[in-house]
């Protein structure tokens, strides 16, 4: 046993070529910084944090609140610089776990800011600063050639592996859904809605098409991780890879999304494809410079910041945390698409199309009046639009509804919340049941009893728009009178 | 080998499916084009559906212009003449006005909307800035006689425009809004008018809305007119660049539905009727829409007949294509079907108000606007839910997401 674990480590602490987590690094660091600016540049650091009055925290970190003034400007300053030095690997050692930081902080601010894409950026960077990715090919190796290394410890490249191929893994899991499978839903919503793109939008309202789409999706994000493994087949998924992000990124508003896997697919390439691909392109000389002088090899090379013994443990946690806990959805039963208890951090990605319709109904037995409060008096529209089908974050309001009131005196209020949902097209129905007291229920991770069962309809089925022939009544009036 | 078969397979099939669009598809998916005969095949495409958007905008618009011109005619003759008579037909021609933009209200989209939207110039709040009605500042502009200078046009918008224009035409008392320690209280200026030059005054600064609002009502034809903006073809022909994708222009007009969300529901009846907490003591007859003209229950039967115009058809009778007419084709008539009957309950429930006005009603039949509300609410409910799951519609301004 003790022997097994011992080769394990061996194998795992290997000496590997930097060049390709250098290449890793660099474009990680470059994502955030270009990331950061568009946050900036686009005004969504004030439509996101600096415009909402009401703030939805993840459990357990209702402590953390967005800068006051202009401080989530210079955050996201912040961040893209220290971006950029993460992928120059300058400071590293402490740029990288302070990016982290930083980066994770702004995503924790408000729940309703949630992306998968995001959270996974934090994961990498997390798992970066546990990587000794400044030593090579860097401002540091530059600075300090003493601390240089000339390889990585191959179990970098391992874990940034397994983090991708859970994403994909989990994202294809998440699609084993009859709505997705059997009714090709959201996405014959979707691509329905797109048929006014140039050439193909008209085969985009066929739910063959649709179908084409739910099944291809699926069998991708299930498989490729194993053919991006696979040396034979790398080359060949890795085109599939862009090909796919390329056209998910053209047909939907999922901003870096597509950059951000297709960078962090490059996990999978071999250790030395910067360098293959530098002499393709007769820049051999490139990586050489890079390299500098030679490097004696060094014991503690699959050393970084913590002891050995730590790391595997803590190697192994993390990566059973990662397998497990976008399973817990399992625990509560149900459809995870619905209640939604288990949704984050799962790589539900693009799976549901829900909207809601929500009011809450604020009572005073006392003053024997009832108000009807709209989600918008607290919440910016977008927030309200994310807020519509997440069951938890309707509970939240509920309670900022509740404190709101009896700061103004009226301290007997119940809060209850009409809560209307379709979820992929199917007849809305409540969300939550309209009965409940929400200001009497605390948030938790136990299951909501005050959440409904899922609805037992099917999705619904669009067909082509087009082969529906109107009737002479429908043609538009050429002098319309409005009437 | 392998790979250059799969990609020869790719190419063919992408080849394939190009070339596979039916023949009696009219023009490309891309939109309607100019001169796009919709009904040409007997199918049903996007593109239609926007023109017939525009068209409806562009007749609501001139339609408002023809009454916004009389307006301003019916005002110059009240100004002039300062009859009674000629002051009830502006107020007559007032209420014509008013009735016609109600039902635009539905409609700001397009040109109308405000600036920052898809192709929007801002122009709804020159003609009617409701809820944003500042009364002591109208009042200090008729002391000040603001109206006649130059750059009334450009003051602030809770001063003119239609609510501007109730606000003069319909009050008749002699005192006004402003703290005492405005200078139209303090220094006297307000009480030294009198009764005759305080009306004198009112016709005045009705005359001078009624010009500007006209002109504002020519800005919004012009801007749709095919002639000359031709924001018709604009949004008919999406995408394009005011339009990247014609899904953004149907989310445009949807977004403009939404209006009998927001305004309808609740400012104009949850609000007033203290099922908002806005209102501290039910009823706050300050906040209905039309305080002075009394107008509220007609201003909300027009919004209802703006919203059927764009949901149902814009001709007579909702014929025409609507919004109907594109959940029907995708195969949800059953949205469509509970659309048409909550509009039906809703205009029920307004009917069923018999008060001589809203206010009435508010006073003596709370349980009658409450029955108006929550219709309104119903009907909110499928258009937030499944009308906008259905047809992928998005609020306006979303930023990007991968989680739905």
């Amino acid at each position: 046993m003790t022997e097994t674990l011992a080769r394990i480590r061996a194998r795992l602490g290997a000496p590997t070529d930097v060049a390709a987590l250098v290449a890793f690094r660099i474009a990680l660091g470059t994502l955030v910084s270009v990331s950061a600016i568009r946050f900036l540049a686009y005004g969504w650091v004030t439509e996101l944090f600096v415009k909402p009055t009401f703030f939805f925290s993840y459990l357990g970190f209702g402590w953390v609140k967005p800068l006051p003034g202009s401080g989530m400007h210079f955050l996201f300053a912040g961040l893209a610089v220290l971006g950029a030095m993460f992928a120059a690997g300058a400071f590293y050692r402490f740029v990288a776990p302070l990016l982290f930081v930083l980066f994770t902080y702004v995503q924790l601010c408000d729940v309703t800011n949630w992306l998968n894409h995001y959270y996974l950026v934090s994961l990498l960077l997390l798992l970066c600063s546990f990587m000794p990715l400044g030593r090579a090919w860097s401002v540091d190796a530059f600075r300090k050639p003493a601390a240089k290394l000339a390889t990585f410890p191959v179990w970098c490249t391992w874990l940034l592996r397994f983090q991708v191929a859970t994403v994909y893994f989990y994202a294809g899991v998440a699609k084993l859904s009859s709505d997705w499978l059997l009714h090709a839903q959201p996405l014959n919503i979707w691509l329905s809605a797109r048929s006014g793109l140039p050439v193909v939008g008209s085969l985009f309202e066929e739910r063959t098409v649709a179908f084409l789409f739910a099944w291809g999706g699926f069998l991708f994000d299930t498989t490729i991780a194993a053919f991006l493994l696979w040396r034979r087949t790398r080359a060949f998924a890795y085109v599939v890879v862009i090909g796919f992000h390329a056209m998910v990124g053209w047909l939907f508003p999922i901003g870096m999304f597509p950059y951000i896997m297709v960078t962090a697919v490059l996990a999978f390439f071999a250790s030395d494809w910067p360098r293959r691909a530098f002499a393709r392109l007769g820049l051999a000389r490139v990586p050489a410079f890079l390299d500098g002088a030679a490097v004696p090899p060094r014991t503690e090379e699959a050393k970084t910041f913590l002891p050995a013994r730590l790391l595997p443990a803590l190697a192994v946690a993390y990566c059973v945390l990662q397998v497990l806990y976008p399973l817990r959805h399992r625990l509560y039963g149900g459809n995870v698409l619905w209640h939604e208890q288990g949704m984050r951090f799962s790589w539900k990605v693009m799976v549901r199309e829900k909207n809601g319709s929500i009011n809450y109904v604020v009572t005073s037995p006392k003053e024997q009046r009832t108000w009807y409060v709209a989600p918008r008096r607290y919440l910016t529209d977008r927030q309200e639009r994310e807020l519509s089908g997440q069951p938890d974050l309707l509970l939240q309001l509920a309670h900022h509804i509740k404190d709101d009131f009896r700061s103004k005196g009226h301290d007997d209020v119940e809060v209850r919340v009409e809560a209307l949902v379709s979820l992929n097209g199917r007849p809305a129905t409540p969300l939550v049941d309209p009965n409940v007291d929400l200001a009497r229920i605390d948030d938790g991770l136990g299951r909501a009893s005050w959440i409904t069962p899922e609805p037992s309809s099917a999705p619904i089925h669009l067909r082509p728009s087009h082969r529906r022939a109107l009737t002479w009544s429908d043609a538009p009036s050429s002098h319309p009178s409005g009437s | 080998m392998l790979r250059r078969r799969l990609l020869s397979i790719l190419f063919v099939v992408t080849v394939l499916f190009s070339c596979s669009r039916r023949s009696g598809d009219p023009g490309t998916s891309s939109g309607a084009s100019p001169g796009d005969a919709c009904t040409d095949d007997g199918s049903f495409h996007r593109g239609c559906l926007l023109r017939a958007f525009g068209e409806c905008a562009l007749g609501t618009a001139r339609e408002f212009q023809t009454a916004a011109t009389a307006f301003d005619a019916a005002a110059r003759a009240a100004e002039a003449t300062g009859t009674p008579e000629a002051r009830e037909a502006a107020r007559a021609a007032w209420k014509n006005a008013i009735d016609v933009w109600e039902r635009a209200e539905i409609m700001q989209f397009g040109p109308a909307a405000m600036t920052g939207a898809p192709g929007g110039q801002d122009l709804r709040d020159g003609i009617y800035a409701w809820p944003l009605v500042g009364r002591c500042l109208i009042e200090s502009q008729i002391v000040a006689q603001s109206y006649d200078k130059p750059d009334f046009a450009t003051t602030l918008v809770s001063t003119r425009g239609l609510a501007g224009a109730e606000y003069v035409l319909f009050y008749e008392g002699n005192d006004n809004v402003c703290p005492p320690t405005n200078t139209i209280n303090a220094g006297g200026s307000w009480t030294a008018l009198g009764d005759a030059e305080l009306a004198k005054r009112k016709l005045a600064y009705a005359r001078a809305i009624a010009v500007d609002v006209a002109q504002r009502a020519g800005k919004l034809v012009d801007a749709w007119d095919p002639a000359k903006g031709n924001f018709v073809s604009e949004i008919a022909s999406a995408p394009n660049k005011t339009f990247p994708t014609q899904q953004l222009a149907l989310n445009s007009v949807s977004d403009a539905v939404f209006y009998v969300d927001d305004a309808t529901k609740t400012m104009k009846v949850a609000k007033p009727a203290g099922l908002t907490p806005d209102c501290a003591a039910p009823p706050c007859l300050d906040l209905v829409e039309s305080p002075y003209a009394k107008r509220s229950k007609e201003h909300l039967k027009n919004n209802l007949a703006g919203y059927e115009a764009l949901m149902r058809g814009c001709g007579p009778g909702a014929s025409g294509l609507g919004f109907d007419d594109l959940l029907v084709s995708v195969g949800a008539e059953a949205t469509a079907k509970k659309l048409e009957a909550s509009l039906a309950s809703t205009r029920n429930a307004l009917a069923a108000l018999t008060g001589a006005s809203f206010d009435d009603d508010l006073k003596t039949n709370p349980a009658g606007v409450k029955a108006l509300f929550e219709a309104l609410k119903d009907l909110n409910n499928i258009l937030k839910t499944e009308f906008a799951t259905i047809l992928d519609l998005e609020l306006p301004k979303r930023v990007e997401g991968d989680n739905d």
